[in-house]
């Protein structure tokens, strides 16, 4: 019982309390490399180490069984300094996840702060964006499809395409080479360090990068037309704000890559 | 992991019916007697270490207004200006304010606190300065929070950041943000002399 008990502690973001004891997301290893991030200037690359991630985003169910055990994050609790007033704002109420919000789809509607405070409580964390983006390149075949046509094509189409009023499954979405699904398709997704996107200035209508608002600024060449999927990721970032609750805007859990783990959970 | 809300509400009820400072026991504001309010940076929980090594919470500074911004020790761009534009508000101030200025570093790896130190040193700030660093996530929390961007470039060493001055009230509500280097110091101070009343 105590074993058990402490395996739903470390497993789940919020399991035993959900009804119908929603499990946790499943996490796989990305083997970390070097890489040239998006839209980044003169070459230079980055070094992303070895982690994990939640082949999907976190649940509405899951979501639940956060609030449920630690109430000051219920929509009528949260502190306003960490929520918006789009806050789970789709569900039927505090603990009650209504006919908007199906159980086993993303949950969207939280804040950065919201979002972090859920996957801590399960000893994760929110990605950063080099680990999204890093992950985020690949499709079935290959762990690097950035490259290809027919790839960033079909993550265009989906930005181009209106929002769907009922989210599916969170697992609904065929899985990557990694077993990663829906890092495309499904909804945006919060990044530990989305700040570091400065694409346009927020105190400016124009949109250009100032030189009084940005210290060492410029890094960023969105000229590569041809990484626009990209460019509308940082652009989409650089407009967000901590608070903010956005119905197309959910997450997922990534943790530093330790000794792997028993897994006693479902993808 | 800890239920953060309650945390803040057991560490902020003490401190506000214990006055700070002498001062605030002879003139009670009426603010400190209430619990914080909504939208307060004074409810954060997390811990930070000063350039002499002090350990301060958020909830230390209920009763003080606070201008703070966010930068790093080797800053060769734009932190030398902001920390000048902070010293050209504290020039304004009459002696006897309360008035506090806070500058968190973005690089806590390399901003040991003897880094810190040398660069209060540098700037020859006064004794109403506070140079915290903390943990990443605390960092994180607090540029999200005011709003300020920051990525390490490429080198490992340089940042680029924003131009932030964020003016704090005693009950740690964030009055006002200077975001252009171009403005001056006076709408910062207009809303620390409102706070003030």
């Amino acid at each position: 019982m105590r074993i058990l008990a402490h395996i739903a502690l470390v497993v789940g973001c919020c399991t035993l309390a959900a009804a119908g004891g929603q499990p946790s997301a499943a996490m796989v290893v990305i083997q970390g490399g070097v890489y040239q991030r998006p839209l980044e200037k003169g070459g230079t690359t980055r070094t992303v180490d070895d982690y994990q991630l939640d082949v999907r985003q976190v649940t509405n169910a899951e979501f639940l069984g956060f609030v449920t055990e630690h109430p000051e994050w219920q929509r009528s609790k949260v502190n306003p300094l960490f929520a918006d007033k789009g806050y789970l704002v789709k569900w039927a109420g505090d603990t009650e996840l209504g006919p908007a919000a199906p159980p086993n789809a993303p949950v969207t509607n939280v804040s950065w702060f919201a979002a972090r405070a859920c996957l801590k409580s399960v000893g994760k964390r929110l990605p950063s964006v080099d680990e999204w983006e890093f992950a985020a390149r690949a499709d079935g075949k290959s762990a690097d499809a950035s490259q290809d046509p027919e790839f960033k094509a079909r993550i265009l189409d989906w930005y181009s395409r209106p929002e769907s009023a009922l989210l599916p499954d969170a697992a609904a979405m065929p899985a990557d080479i990694h077993g990663v699904r829906g890092m495309h398709g499904m909804v945006w997704e919060w990044t530990s360090n989305f700040v570091s996107a400065m694409t346009s200035g927020e105190a400016r209508s124009d949109g250009t990068l100032s030189a009084q608002q940005f210290c060492g600024g410029g890094g960023a060449d969105p000229n590569q037309a041809t990484e626009y999927a990209n460019f509308m990721r940082m652009a989409f970032r650089s407009s967000l704000k901590g608070d903010f609750c956005l119905p197309g805007l959910g997450f997922r859990g990534a943790k530093d890559a330790g000794p792997p783990a028993k897994t006693t959970n479902t993808p | 992991m800890k239920p953060l809300f309650l945390t803040i509400t057991l560490l902020a009820t003490p401190l506000l019916a214990t006055p700070l400072f002498a001062e605030e026991a002879s003139h009670p504001t009426p603010a400190a007697e209430k619990s914080l309010p909504e939208g307060s940076i004074y409810t954060l929980d997390s811990t930070w270490t000063d350039q002499d090594g002090k350990s301060v919470k958020w909830s230390d500074s209920v009763g003080t207004p606070r201008v703070i911004a966010l930068g790093y020790a080797n800053c060769k761009g734009i932190c030398p200006r902001i920390i000048a534009d902070m010293q050209r508000i504290e020039k304004e101030l009459p002696p006897e304010s309360k008035v506090r200025f806070t500058f968190i570093t973005l690089d806590p790896e390399n901003d040991t606190q003897a880094e810190l130190k040398a660069m209060a040193g540098r700037h020859q700030l006064s004794p109403r300065w506070d140079v915290l660093r903390s943990e990443e996530d605390a960092l994180l929390e607090m540029a999200v929070i005011l709003g300020v961007r920051f990525d390490r470039l490429p080198n490992g060493i340089d940042f680029a950041h924003s131009y932030l001055i964020a003016t704090v009230g005693p009950d740690g509500k964030i009055l006002h943000k200077w975001t252009d280097g171009k403005d001056g110091p006076e709408a910062s101070l207009k809303a620390l002399k409102n706070a003030a009343r």
